[in-house]
């Protein structure tokens, strides 16, 4: 007979290397999908029905869905890695693979609370400005800290290599946790709408001008995150960090700019593999260390993407909209950020086991 | 367990089609200050009839005058031998700050089979509680049950009689809230309605279950229902700020059913910590014992 207590060290059950099952990561995976399918598809028909006031509509099943199917598969997994008898401690001491996607739902639902709350008090938003409430920042952290989920548990596997079935996971995993961003970003991103200067003679600093260079900025460092967190556990895998950057920036077109013209996000998603080709071509024809390498791709890669698109932009429309001043300063500056972005985030020491 | 699976693959099934967090209360209505109804429809017309439902939200245009009838503003034309049901802003109480003891009118165009009609109305406003009494209330219960679970050696049996307190405050103000929408269809506005919280019943019903059986893990289950209880209720808690409310029953039920799921929601899930704390420290010399 054994008793009801199978594991009564709490610290000693969670923190031996937890390695969790394929099963495990791509049920999570299906299921963190399907939440940030539902968002996007929320999003895109918010954006383009006019007077969408009721709360039954088939893209709000799919968001709730999504929600509840994220639970479960949480509660699924961390069942069999709790004590018989588990406590709040052991839900805190759970490996972070499981415990930022746990997080993540807990924000998720707070953040779904606080909404009903927030619109009985203050109204039901319906412009751009919904993107900022208290509320939906709550629900939006939740939905990328679940859809990291699958990734944190892959690197929960020994090894730097990724097996082909791992990159995918990986990168869908990165993607679907950073989409929620870019959406929640419109306000500042260089990716969901048309995007040169606005023509004016003498731009302003403090004006739709320079907004429109922090989107740039903005949209730099967003793309570049991902790419860098798994740089630093992985070997990128060939294509993923072109597919992390051209697949935001055509799906950010199709749910917000799809009246506009293809050119801006075409252009990014074209010259991104360019890039990816031209650094990996240099990597084998000029040995650097490492830190020199990322850094290179930080400087590198933003002023030629970005670079690209203002070309392209005045071959289609015969002017950036900018003067010299602008472009030169606009393209270096986004050059600066990506090389401070590769030297913050290389820098993050990763959490030791306790 | 497994009953408590098949409960919670129902649950999925339920979310999987209705409703969420965003779900706004019962039919969409709010707690008001503010009564709205007609008074007059100038010149009366045989078979024209406009009256406010949902304690004026909403008003209810049936038309048996033979021809068309079109609302102006809105741009909504009633056929003949049928009614419409719709919210408008004009006459609406919500978002309308009328003191106690006011009136404000308001009038609505129609045309009916080319007669112009116009609905003469009133907002009427009533007196708000005051609050303070129903959040010292909340914060009371939510301080009690941590306080009293200190004191008992099966501090357990205390969660769960208590947890399942909330969930029976949380469902029937859920469906006083449904009972109190006349235009929408009971069993659709009670998903709505209910929202996350079809979640959060079974994990308190099934968690008290299992926990009364000897299992203490279904007490982690009776405390994340709780949390959620109250989490969710927390829209609701408008009703101690506001004098109409859509709850179909005395406005002080409805406060004090808010009272219960919040307090006794958030004190369950605060005492939690200790108690599972204090049973798993309970149990852990058992494991030396041997089999």
């Amino acid at each position: 007979m054994t008793t009801s207590v199978e594991r009564p060290q709490v610290a000693g059950a969670v923190t031996t290397g937890p390695v969790f099952t394929a099963r495990e990561r791509w049920v999570l995976l299906v299921a963190s999908a399907w939440l940030v399918i539902g968002l996007q598809l929320d999003a895109y028909a918010h954006a383009t029905t006019p007077e969408l006031e009721t709360f039954w509509t088939p893209w709000h099943g799919v968001l709730y869905s999504g929600i509840a199917a994220s639970g479960f598969t949480l509660l699924w997994i961390m069942k069999s890695r709790l004590p018989a008898i588990p406590t709040y401690q052991s839900l805190l001491a759970l490996p972070n693979a499981l415990r930022i996607p746990l997080a993540g739902m807990a924000s998720l639902l707070v953040g779904g609370g606080m909404d009903t709350l927030w619109h009985n008090i203050f109204g039901i938003e319906k412009n751009l400005e919904i993107f900022v409430s208290p509320s939906h920042e709550l629900i939006i952290l939740g939905m990328v800290l679940v859809a990291m989920g699958p990734a944190l548990m892959t690197a929960t596997l020994p090894g730097r290599v990724l097996s082909i079935g791992g990159a995918w996971l990986v990168g869908i995993s990165a993607l679907f946790a950073v989409l929620p961003l870019h959406i929640y970003s419109l306000h500042a991103t260089a990716l969901g709408f048309y995007h040169l200067g606005t023509g004016r003679a003498e731009p302003n600093v403090f004006s739709v001008d320079g907004q429109l260079v922090h989107g740039y900025l903005f949209s730099t460092v967003l793309l570049l995150v991902p790419i860098l967190m798994i740089g630093r556990r992985w070997r990128l895998p060939i294509g993923l960090p072109t597919a992390l950057v051209s697949i935001p920036a055509l799906l950010m077109h199709l749910m917000f700019a799809s009246e506009g013209p293809w050119w801006p996000q075409l252009t990014v998603a074209i010259a991104v593999p360019v890039v990816e080709l031209l650094l990996r071509l240099g990597n084998t024809l000029v040995t650097l260390p490492v830190t020199a390498r990322w850094s290179t791709l930080g400087l590198v890669a933003p002023p030629i993407v970005w670079g690209a698109v203002l070309l392209v932009g005045k071959i289609q429309t015969g002017t950036v909209g900018w003067n010299i001043h602008i472009v030169s300063g606009l393209l270096t500056l986004t050059a600066l950020t990506g090389v401070a972005t590769v030297l913050v985030v290389r820098s993050i020491q990763r959490l030791q086991s306790e | 367990m497994r009953r408590l699976v098949v409960l919670l693959a129902v649950v999925a099934g339920l979310l999987l089609g209705t409703a969420g967090p965003a779900a706004a209360h019962a039919g969409g209505l709010v707690a008001t200050n503010a009564r709205s109804q007609v008074v007059t429809i100038t010149p009366s017309v045989p078979g024209l009839a406009v009256v406010a439902i949902e304690d004026g939200a909403k008003l209810r245009l049936t038309n048996h005058t033979g021809g068309p009838v079109t609302i102006r503003g809105i741009d909504r034309t009633v056929p003949a031998g049928t009614s419409l049901t719709w919210a408008d802003s004009r006459f609406a109480p919500e978002g309308k700050n009328i003191t106690f003891g006011r009136t404000a009118d308001w009038a609505l165009d129609l045309d009916a089979g080319g007669t112009a009609v116009t609905v003469s109305g009133v907002l009427t406003g009533e007196r708000p509680p005051n609050p303070l009494p129903w959040w010292a209330l909340a914060i009371v219960s939510a301080v009690a049950v941590p306080v009293i679970a200190r004191r008992l050696h099966r501090a357990d049996l205390l969660l769960a009689a208590t947890g399942a307190i909330a969930m029976a405050a949380s469902i029937t103000h859920v469906l006083g809230s449904t009972l109190a929408v006349e235009s929408a269809p009971p069993a659709g506005t009670f998903l709505s309605a209910a929202g996350i919280n079809l979640l959060a019943w079974p994990l308190i019903l099934g968690g008290a279950t299992v926990a009364l059986r000897g299992r203490p893990a279904g007490l982690l289950a009776v405390c994340a229902g709780a949390a959620l209880t109250a989490v969710f209720v927390l829209p609701d808690v408008t009703s101690f700020h506001r004098a109409v409310l859509p709850f179909a029953g005395p406005p002080a039920v409805e406060r004090a059913l808010v009272v219960l799921a919040l307090g006794l929601g958030a004190g369950v899930a605060v005492a939690g910590a200790s108690v599972l704390r204090r049973l798993a420290q309970r149990a852990a010399p058992a494991v030396e014992v041997p089999a």
